[in-house]
């Protein structure tokens, strides 16, 4: 039996129904039901819905077998973990925005409003920017209109909040896709299991990678 | 009075368990004071996991650290002398665990050898270590890597410096994905980069795993570390020592100080390494040694933290009365004769006993 932990909300469903699809669907899951951990027998599966900022926790600490998480989570909190597949899914970029207007001053440290505190320190420090990092756990568009902070880093998917708030992307710090993860100790007890799932997943998202590239 | 292994706790059982273990194979009990010269640690702070140490002032003005490690310690102090040196040790450490603020004291047991590492050292220290991951209990696995075979290979794909970290990082993470992205950025060349992939897959039965990686060699670098392996795990095939253990070049200690075999060990049910440790020559030369040097640590409060432990319990509650204090000692010299234990007291107190007696 292999434990997922599985990010609540939209991109959790979705991993769902591919690992689903690949034969390892819970009978017991509906999307209606409220329940937080599911499992069956047959397909030696269970999953656990957990914030998907937590997920990387789960994993590395051994709760879960294995995961799936985005790059930003991962970036952010450099868990000790293997990471084993992109799923080619959720894809966004990390990026540096404020208002349209913004002029950055080089002679002051720049205020950054974020959720994303180390990546936004790592990637001022390689820049040999001062920075002062304002941690902030939602919202963070808001900060530099109410002029909390110069910029923000955050994930942008498709810029519509941004520009409905009259804020756009001035840099970008990486590309963001959702991966799956894996315990490194379950590896070691637990490897056939843990590849034959990831065998079935490469062949899903691969092929629906390149229906994404046809469309395009 | 003889021991009753039952009575003690697991962890308790495992320590006297390797301490004997490694008496049984001439290595001498290593014992260092609580703390050192913090420059013994600042001067190789790479070579420790973490450069968070407790450092304090001493009286004479000089600074000092509780000690982080041991092997430094080992190593700092070994003869060198042309004899080899085998020591182990059951020591505290005290570590700053990631994402956490405070230090956290942490035991562990290990083994070194420092002065002359050959294939039977190495072989032995295998040995042990397998026997040493047996004593923790259930299934256990150990991966073995070479700092050759890595070096090599980030050399012939022409990284030095940050690039190596990033390549080490790929390989430690089994990320081939982020390094196909980062072998196009780079310009690295398509038929070194597929070698690169297959070796971030390569894994399972040690010696089916070691030729292909040496077929995979770029390098003599590669092929010598390659070979180094083969014949060691052939050496563990005639000892009947090569079961549950598999290749993984996924481990790579630092370069600094570590340059042949390194190696992780796992127990079924705890979820990170709970040993590791290899060849360490480049540290013995720091300190000015001539010497070879291989070692190895089991974390035994990472592993403790994973172990079921029974509720503590005695057999016996032995209630007595004011003045009959003689006749209820009497009476837990005798349980306690017949293999009993047994707490005497005036008033029962809710604890978990198998049984309650009273004197009259």
């Amino acid at each position: 039996m292999i434990s997922i932990a599985l990010p609540k909300g939209r991109l959790g469903e979705k991993v769902y129904r591919l690992l689903a699809e690949s034969g390892y669907a819970c009978s017991d899951y509906t999307p209606e039901n409220r329940k937080l951990v599911f499992s069956d027998e047959k397909s030696g599966v269970r999953y656990f819905w957990v914030k998907p900022a937590d997920v990387a926790k789960y994993v590395e600490l051994g709760a879960a077998d294995a995961g799936v998480a985005g790059k930003d989570i991962l970036t952010e909190y450099a868990p000790d973990v293997y990471e084993m597949l992109d799923l080619n899914m959720g894809k966004c970029r990390m990026c540096v925005a404020a208002k349209n207007d913004y002029r950055e001053d080089t002679f002051r440290p720049v205020k950054v409003a974020t959720k994303f505190v180390n990546t936004a320190r790592a990637y001022y420090a390689a820049k040999g920017r001062d920075a002062e990092i304002i941690k902030l756990h939602g919202s963070i568009e808001l900060a530099p209109l109410l002029g909390l902070s110069d910029v923000i880093v955050d994930i942008v998917e498709t810029g519509t909040t941004l520009k409905e708030n009259d804020l756009k992307v001035f840099e970008t710090i990486s590309e963001i896709s959702t991966r799956f993860i894996v315990n490194k100790a379950s590896y070691r007890f637990k490897g056939g299991e843990i590849d034959a799932v990831l065998e079935k997943l490469k062949e899903k998202t691969e092929c629906s990678d390149r229906k994404d590239t046809a469309k395009r | 009075m003889k021991i009753d292994p039952e009575r003690l706790r697991k962890e308790e059982r495992i320590a006297m368990e390797l301490c004997c273990l490694y008496r049984m194979r001439g290595f001498t009990e290593y014992r260092m004071g609580a703390f050192e010269e913090y420059s013994v640690y600042m001067e190789n702070k790479n070579f420790l996991s973490s450069e968070n140490m407790a450092v304090f002032a001493g009286a004479d003005g000089k600074l000092y650290a509780l000690r982080p490690d041991v092997t430094l310690s080992v190593v700092k102090n070994a003869k060198a002398n042309g004899c080899t040196e085998k020591y182990f040790y059951n020591e505290k450490v005290y570590r700053l665990e990631k994402g956490s603020r405070s230090y956290k004291e942490v035991s562990q047991i290990g083994a070194e050898i420092v002065g002359t590492v050959d294939r039977a050292a190495e072989a032995e220290i295998v040995v042990l270590i397998k026997k040493t991951l047996a004593a923790a209990g259930g299934r256990s696995s150990l991966d073995l890597s070479h700092m050759g075979y890595v070096n090599g290979l980030c050399a012939a794909l022409c990284a030095s410096g940050a690039a190596q970290e990033e390549l080490i990082s790929f390989l430690g993470e089994k990320n081939v994905h982020d390094f196909e992205r980062y072998a196009e950025k780079t310009g690295i060349e398509r038929e070194k980069a597929d070698i690169f992939k297959e070796v971030i897959r390569l894994r399972g039965e040690p010696k089916s795993a070691l030729r292909r990686a040496k077929e995979l060699s770029l390098n003599e670098e590669m092929r010598a570390a390659a070979d180094e392996l083969l014949s060691l795990t052939e050496l563990l095939e005639e000892l009947g020592a090569a079961r549950e253990i598999s290749v993984n070049f996924s481990i790579a200690n630092n370069a600094d100080y570590y340059n042949g075999l390194i190696f992780n060990g796992y127990v079924e049910g705890v979820p990170k390494a709970v040993l590791s440790g290899g060849r360490y020559d480049l540290l013995a030369q720091k300190f000015g040694k001539k010497a070879q040097a291989i070692g190895f640590a089991l974390y035994l409060g990472e592993l403790g933290a994973y172990l079921k432990e029974d509720a503590e319990k005695t057999d016996v509650l032995l209630l007595y009365r004011e003045g009959r204090e003689a006749a209820a000692l009497r009476r837990a010299e005798e349980l306690n004769a017949a293999g009993k234990s047994v707490k005497i007291a005036l008033s029962s107190d809710g604890g978990n006993y198998a049984a309650i007696e009273v004197i009259k």
